[in-house]
């Protein structure tokens, strides 16, 4: 209706909600940054199928030769004499026979072992000292069992039996959906994803995000289940069984996979000096890795908050200290530069890992507020000479007719450009991954609180 | 301890308390608490090395600690009204000799338990600060927001998972040749 006055902006846009244009800036800021605080910068060896396809997967590694027998609780009997009775506790008994040679460490003297009883699993051991002198030793030692000695026209020793022993891990399966009606899927938007003003563009961006990050995320702070897939009455059942008033299958029992912080904590060694990082926790550290017969080069992965309490000092030593290298993964040199420290014999690489930073995923736990000490190459010696990758992705190759060697795609729905079936006016995409987490030797790896 | 100014500086009735005494050639003992069922144990096999029911770790027990000391008095009236006191086992010191750093104490790894002997210096000093410290379960003025970390060993809780003779004694495992242990 005509009125009198001048045409102001309020005038106009009170005409209608829609008349005006809208000044849309036609891309989405991502703010939330998930793509790169779920990476883990290559972390393991991605070249592993799963050859026969079973759900539970093994390594064997072999034991020590050299061993120790720990006092810890014995009865010494006879202390201060050229003979002394002492015993071994049950992990360290079972192996020592009459002839070993152990050194005590009160005085680094020899004992010859005279004879060895054992009754329920504890090895009673009778020491006599080589050089006639007395023997000191109290409970708690640890007697090295480190050469032998026979007599003249000896018979041989008992045979020693060195067994391996068998790690294992599970996979998981991991899916992530995508879902858009008819009725959206024609509609555009004001605003562009990746050149085009489709939702569902947006939506297959952040699927594939959250699959990958639910992947990665699995193989650091993931824990092995305790139903496997074989099991008769599993107790961990999938419950997504009815969704939409439709059957999608369900009830079927769930594995989960073992990621790096639970190999640590159950095989490797959690370190929490009282949050100074200085040399005496890298000592520590290094000192623990020794015992562990650990290999030279390690690379030190965390957040940058976790980081940052090697950095205060590290860079105080100044350029003789600390310098950047590039990073290696598996014998590959990457275009991304560490911080190498080298000290006590050791080789230390210092990096950011982005999903230690990720504000929710793992901030609330001990994960975010550590340093992650794993092999800088991340290959493992294997027996016969060479090497194997210490971590690596376990997976079953893609058995469906689209996606790639790890990850399958499934298509479903009247509207899906590749695969249209049924009657229903959507468009479904189902990605699924079978995959899991393998460390080799955990054993050399350190998990390093430096946060409280 | 090594009371060095007001680190480690306990009252007298804190210590008394928590921190009971030790024979010479007394062994107490402490079980770990991280535990976690082994889902591959081995059948047992006595006499043989085998995988665990319950692995245990490789686990550091923080060796310094802040703790609160119920029985500090206020200087001025006399009264109890508590305080805190850092508490640990230092074994470097700077030039003025104060601590730097604590012993790193790993303790109890594929077994579970740990035992620390009373004709031990380094063993009494461990246990004094073990029994005072928050990551005790068994210390009744523990700070409960910190993760207990071990606690006395006790025959009638953990002789099941460790298979040891009976014994009445709390945190005291018997001698060796009494111990039918399969661990």
């Amino acid at each position: 209706m005509a009125s009198l006055g001048y045409l102001s902006k309020s005038y106009v846009s009170a005409l209608d909600p829609v008349l005006d244009t809208r000044e849309i800036n036609r891309y989405v800021a991502d703010i939330y940054n998930e793509d790169y605080l779920t990476d883990i910068l290559d972390f393991g060896d991605r070249k592993m199928p799963i050859t026969t396809g079973q759900p539970i997967y093994r390594t064997f590694v072999n034991e020590s030769i050299f061993k120790v027998g720990d006092t810890t609780g014995a009865s010494v009997q006879n202390n201060n004499t050229p003979t002394v009775t002492t015993a071994f506790t049950v992990p360290t008994s079972g192996y020592t026979q009459a002839g070993d040679l152990v050194i005590l460490p009160t005085g680094a003297q020899t004992g010859y072992v005279y004879s060895v009883t054992t009754t329920s699993g504890i090895d009673t051991v009778v020491i006599k000292n080589v050089n006639g002198g007395n023997l000191s030793t109290t409970a708690g030692d640890q007697l090295s069992i480190y050469s032998n000695a026979y007599g003249e026209r000896a018979g041989a020793p008992q045979n020693v039996r060195y067994g391996v022993t068998s790690y294992f891990n599970k996979y998981q399966i991991f899916q992530a959906t995508s879902e858009i009606t008819d009725v959206q899927n024609a509609a555009t938007v004001e605003v562009e994803f990746n050149g085009q003003n489709k939702y569902v563009v947006k939506d297959h961006i952040d699927k594939t995000i959250k699959l990958k990050g639910n992947i990665n995320a699995a193989f650091i702070g993931g824990d092995i289940s305790q139903t496997s897939f074989s099991d008769a009455n599993p107790a961990l059942t999938d419950q997504n069984i009815l969704v939409n008033s439709q059957l999608t299958g369900g009830g079927g029992a769930v594995q989960t996979t073992r990621g790096l912080n639970k190999y640590i904590e159950q095989y490797g060694t959690t370190l929490n000096p009282g949050g100074i990082a200085a040399f005496g926790a890298i000592d520590d550290t290094l000192d623990n890795l020794t015992a562990k017969r650990a290999p030279l080069n390690y690379l030190v992965a965390g957040g940058k908050k976790a980081r940052r309490q090697y950095d205060v000092f590290l860079k105080n030593l100044g350029s003789s200290g600390v310098n950047s290298v590039r990073l290696v993964i598996d014998g590959r040199e990457l275009d991304f530069m560490v911080d190498h420290l080298s000290y006590g014999g050791y080789d230390i690489n210092f990096v950011t890992m982005p999903i230690f930073d990720h504000p929710t995923m793992f901030n609330y736990t001990v994960i975010s507020k550590s340093m992650f000490w794993i092999p800088f190459d991340k290959r493992v010696k294997i027996y016969g000479g060479g090497y194997d990758p210490c971590l690596r992705v376990r997976y079953i190759p893609n058995q469906m007719r689209w996606g790639n060697e790890m990850i399958g795609e499934s298509h479903s729905g009247a509207l899906s450009p590749v695969n249209p079936t049924g009657h229903v006016n959507e468009w479904k995409v189902v990605w699924s991954a079978y995959q899991g987490f393998e460390f080799i030797a955990p054993q050399f790896a350190v998990r390093q609180q430096v946060l409280p | 301890m090594q009371v060095i100014g007001e680190y480690n500086n306990v009252t007298t009735k804190l210590y008394d308390e928590l921190v009971k005494p030790l024979e010479y050639d007394e062994t107490i003992w402490f079980k770990m608490l991280h535990g976690v069922n082994n889902l591959d144990p081995d059948p047992p096999a006595p006499g043989e090395m085998r995988k665990p029911k319950v692995l245990y770790g490789a686990k550091q027990i923080p060796t310094q600690d802040r703790i609160r000391d119920p029985y500090k008095t206020n200087p001025a009236t006399g009264k109890e009204v508590g305080g805190f006191v850092t508490i640990g086992v230092p074994d470097r010191f700077n030039d003025n000799g104060q601590p730097i750093h604590t012993k790193c104490f790993v303790p109890g790894h594929g077994t579970g338990i740990f035992g620390l002997n009373g004709n031990s210096v380094e063993d009494m000093e461990m246990y004094e600060y073990l029994m005072l410290s928050n990551y005790n379960e068994s210390n009744p003025h523990r700070d409960r927001k910190k993760e207990a970390l071990y606690r006395l060993y006790d025959e009638e809780i953990d002789g099941q998972e460790f298979n040891i003779v009976q014994t009445k004694k709390k945190g005291r495992k018997p001698k060796a040749k009494e111990a039918e242990a399969v661990v």
